[in-house]
């Protein structure tokens, strides 16, 4: 008897298990302002000094506003985001702001250059430890003071004459400073709010979870259930609050293209991150393929002395037909012809090299062809490997790899050929040509060339802007005529979009500002 | 029964002991840190971090730190969500994987068991032979293809249902179905195995002279015995299903625990890594006693030993 007991207890138990679960659930409310993202990954942190990943700047950039914002018209106008205005001296290395008064935090408090001051100091705190932090040594003494070779905060380039006042010295003449300042790693920061859930200098603070999160952007967060849903809404506080029309933004993580694009088509979602690359041109009432400053390459191992040979890697380049693999295999993007993409406004420079008669070069043994382990990324591979071996009969040795053990393999030097992106962090070429310096961490190809670090030197260095882009041109020209890293297409950013999204703002950087979109009925 | 489940949890120390040690230094060996990223990261913010971390300390201390660590439940910050622990992750996550592998377990038990004694007990017939294929279907189709399939008929087209997310009650269901669809095609098998050997006993012989009907036979008699082997299956299978299956939570977007053993692998979080395999381990261990004791409830041949 009390064995078949046993068996009825456990089957029982287990329903009403099944039972308590089901009743716990809650339904999700609706609001019909509400725009749902797709957003790519789950973040790691919405702390704008730990954030690295663009899905995370998404968000961050809903929650922060620097000193410029975002345009909602074109991506690199400049736009007075919490500085009304500002003034520059005639070489350029000194900014002055001027902050609006009006500018709040999510709590009611004045935004004041002290919290400009603050995040800055705390980003470049060499005990903080941000990954970001050099996006910042744009400012006078900030470099020596991250790497912790001065230890005065006071002379670094920041000054806050008074509570209205920032005035940012920088180290060489940056014309294209403005531009720099969209990116979220210059946001102020709430101090007392972080200071009340731990260590001001603390990378592992959890402020930026908490429900008393403050922020001094259009938006605020209102939950975070990780994996889940990521709810923003608006900052009633936000001096700006009458020309925000969404009330409140759903950023959704998807680690699964097919998943989002399921959740789309069932009409969950109003804007994608992505779409799969079999449903690329399918759906063209949704479809946008906005340009996006971001170039694909292949990365050369300068030091391998089987790439010493400038002709090979020249035939390297020559023997790939880019049309065909987009055609073939990515669906998107446009063919490089040069590092910085064709979308760069403004810009214009040499393509790399070609000539007609593409050299056979003779190679004794193959060369080592890392890639990550993405489907797209092997049969990329596969494909150019094919087309260099018809092309010159040059063998190549294709390897597919765990993207962390791939980096380590690159960063050993242990490889020949691998296959990488490149995202622009802010619109000027700077920010494709400044990676290739022999003295960048950037740098992973190993590429010295003092010529070229020149360039780039007096491109800094200059506060003429026709002279500026001339030398950066001349840059661009060398690093296409040497080919340290071959460029293969120029991605554009591809997402699918619902026909009630009005305004909906394409960005060259994907960040865009949140407050002019709309949503019909 | 009490020095039963002493004694196993006593074993259990050596065993989770050796599973952190081995998982520690496999985390060590394997190439690329928890800091690599494409985007390089400055060397000297990556020394910093190494060292806020403790990645410089000398391994032996590492090992001890870590290990008392996860003994005293006193957790480190996390190298892929800094404000984080993985206390704060399983605490966070366990319960949504506890929810849908209990859901899946009903829909499993629900759907297999009937299945499989009504395979036994018509045993040649079209009633054997239609669903035992269609079970051999369920374990050869993996969760990745019936789930986009489910998400498709009853998400996108008939749009009953929603295909992703963890929100409503509705939710609930296009995970459980596609996890529980799996494993009910394994206990269908499993339930059928044991009646048909249980059938062929002594005592049922002995049952069916004594003139109980068929449905006596097979549902009292038969399915204490032939039920054995799907219990034993049960707690191996009850631990994986409620730390969480990887390919359903990603393909729905279910904010589980699975995902956070691969995700932590992949990001080289070693403290994340640490506990979700040990806490995944424990699970096992606690599930396998669980399912002891119930078949010495079940089977009055077994004792405790």
């Amino acid at each position: 008897m009390f064995s078949r007991f046993g068996l009825h207890t456990i089957l029982g138990l287990l329903c009403l298990a099944v039972f308590f679960v089901g009743c716990s659930s809650k339904s999700e409310p609706q609001t019909s302002n509400t725009l749902r993202i797709g957003n790519g990954a789950e973040p790691n942190s919405l702390d704008p000094h730990v954030a690295t990943t663009i899905a995370e700047a998404h968000i961050v950039n809903a929650l922060f506003e620097g000193l410029i914002a975002a345009s909602p018209h074109n991506d690199k106008d400049i736009v007075p985001g919490v500085a009304s205005n500002w003034e520059t001296n005639e070489t350029f290395t000194r900014f002055t702001f001027t902050l609006r008064s009006d500018a709040k935090w999510s709590d009611g408090t004045p935004v004041v250059s002290q919290d400009f001051l603050n995040a800055y100091e705390r980003l470049l705190n060499p005990n903080f430890g941000a990954a970001n932090a050099a996006f910042l040594y744009d400012l006078k003494n900030a470099k020596a003071y991250n790497e912790d070779s001065l230890s005065n905060f006071e002379e670094v380039g920041v000054a806050t004459p008074n509570p209205q006042t920032l005035v940012l010295t920088l180290e060489n003449p940056t014309l294209h400073f403005l531009q720099k300042l969209k990116h979220w790693s210059w946001r102020p920061i709430h101090r007392p709010s972080i200071e009340a859930s731990g260590g001001y200098h603390d990378i592992a603070n959890n402020w930026a979870t908490h429900a008393q999160f403050v922020s001094n952007g259009p938006y605020s967060l209102e939950t975070w259930r990780r994996n889940e849903r990521i709810v923003l809404i608006e900052n009633p506080h936000y001096w700006d609050a009458q020309n925000v029309s969404i009330s409140s933004l759903h950023f959704y993580p998807f680690e699964n293209t097919q998943t989002e694009f399921r959740a789309f088509q069932s009409g969950q979602l109003d804007i994608t991150e992505e779409i799969p690359s079999e449903q690329m041109g399918r759906n063209p009432e949704s479809e946008r393929n906005d340009p996006a400053l971001a170039t694909t390459y292949l990365l050369l191992n300068n030091e391998s002395p089987r790439l010493d040979d400038i002709r090979l890697r020249q035939a390297l380049s020559q023997a790939i037909d880019r049309k065909l693999l987009i055609r073939a295999i990515e669906k998107s993007g446009l063919p490089a012809t040069r590092f910085t993409p064709g979308s760069m406004p403004d810009y214009e420079a040499g393509d790399f090299a070609t000539n007609d008669q593409p050299e056979k070069v003779i190679l004794t043994e193959p060369l080592q062809f890392l890639v990550s382990n993405r489907e797209s990324s092997i049969a990329l591979a596969e494909a150019m490997q094919e087309m260099w071996q018809r092309k010159l009969g040059i063998e190549i040795r294709i390897q597919n790899m765990e993207f962390k053990s791939l980096l380590a393999r690159l960063d050993a030097g242990d490889y020949d050929l691998s296959y990488l992106a490149w995202h622009g962090d802010y619109i000027d070429p700077m920010a494709f040509l400044e990676i290739w310096q022999s003295d960048s961490h950037f740098n992973r190809a190993r590429w010295k060339e003092p010529k070229f670090d020149a360039l780039i030197k007096a491109a800094t260095k200059t506060a003429d802007p026709v002279d500026r882009f001339a030398k950066l041109a001349e840059a661009e020209t060398l690093l296409g005529k040497e080919l340290p890293i071959i460029p293969i297409f120029w991605k554009t950013k591809d997402y699918l979009i619902s026909p009630k999204v009005k305004q909906w703002p394409a960005s060259l950087i994907d960040l865009r500002s949140y407050k002019g979109i709309k949503l019909s009925q | 029964m009490l020095r039963f489940i002493l004694i196993r949890l006593g074993q259990a120390i050596p065993i989770l002991l050796a599973i952190y040690t081995i998982t520690f230094f496999m985390v060590r060996a394997a190439p690329g840190g928890p800091f690599s990223q494409e985007r390089k990261v400055a060397p000297h913010i990556l020394e910093q971090q190494m060292e806020y971390y403790g990645f410089n300390d000398p391994t032996y201390i590492q090992y001890f730190r870590t290990l008392w660590q996860h003994i005293s439940f006193d957790f480190p910050p996390l190298t892929s969500y800094p404000g984080l622990t993985s206390k704060d992750i399983i605490l966070d996550t366990f319960p949504v994987s506890l929810e849908l592998g209990i859901l899946a377990m009903f829909v499993a038990i629900a759907i297999g068991l009937p299945v499989g004694i009504l395979a036994a007990a018509k045993k040649n017939s079209l009633l054997d032979y239609a669903p035992m294929s269609f079970a051999m279907i369920g374990i050869c189709l993996p969760t990745f293809v019936i789930g986009p399939l489910l998400a498709l008929l009853l998400g996108v087209w008939l749009g009953w249902l929603n295909i992703s997310g963890w929100f409503s009650w509705s939710d609930r269901i296009l995970p459980a179905l596609t996890l529980g669809l799996f494993y009910a095609a394994y206990i269908a098998r499993l339930t059928r195995g044991g009646m048909l050997e249980a059938l062929n006993m002594d005592y049922i012989r002995s049952a069916r002279a004594k003139g109980a009907s068929e449905r006596a036979v097979v549902l009292v008699h038969a399915l204490r015995g032939g039920i054995m082997p799907v219990i034993s299956f049960f707690g191996p299978a009850l631990a994986g299903l409620i730390s969480g299956s990887f390919v359903v939570e990603t393909i729905f977007q279910v904010p589980g625990l699975g995902r956070h053993f691969i995700q932590a692998a992949l990001s080289r979080d070693h403290s994340l890594i640490l506990s979700t395999v040990l806490f995944y381990a424990a699970l096992i261990i606690i599930a396998n006693m669980v399912v002891d004791i119930a078949q010495v409830m079940l089977n009055p041949k077994l004792r405790y030993g």
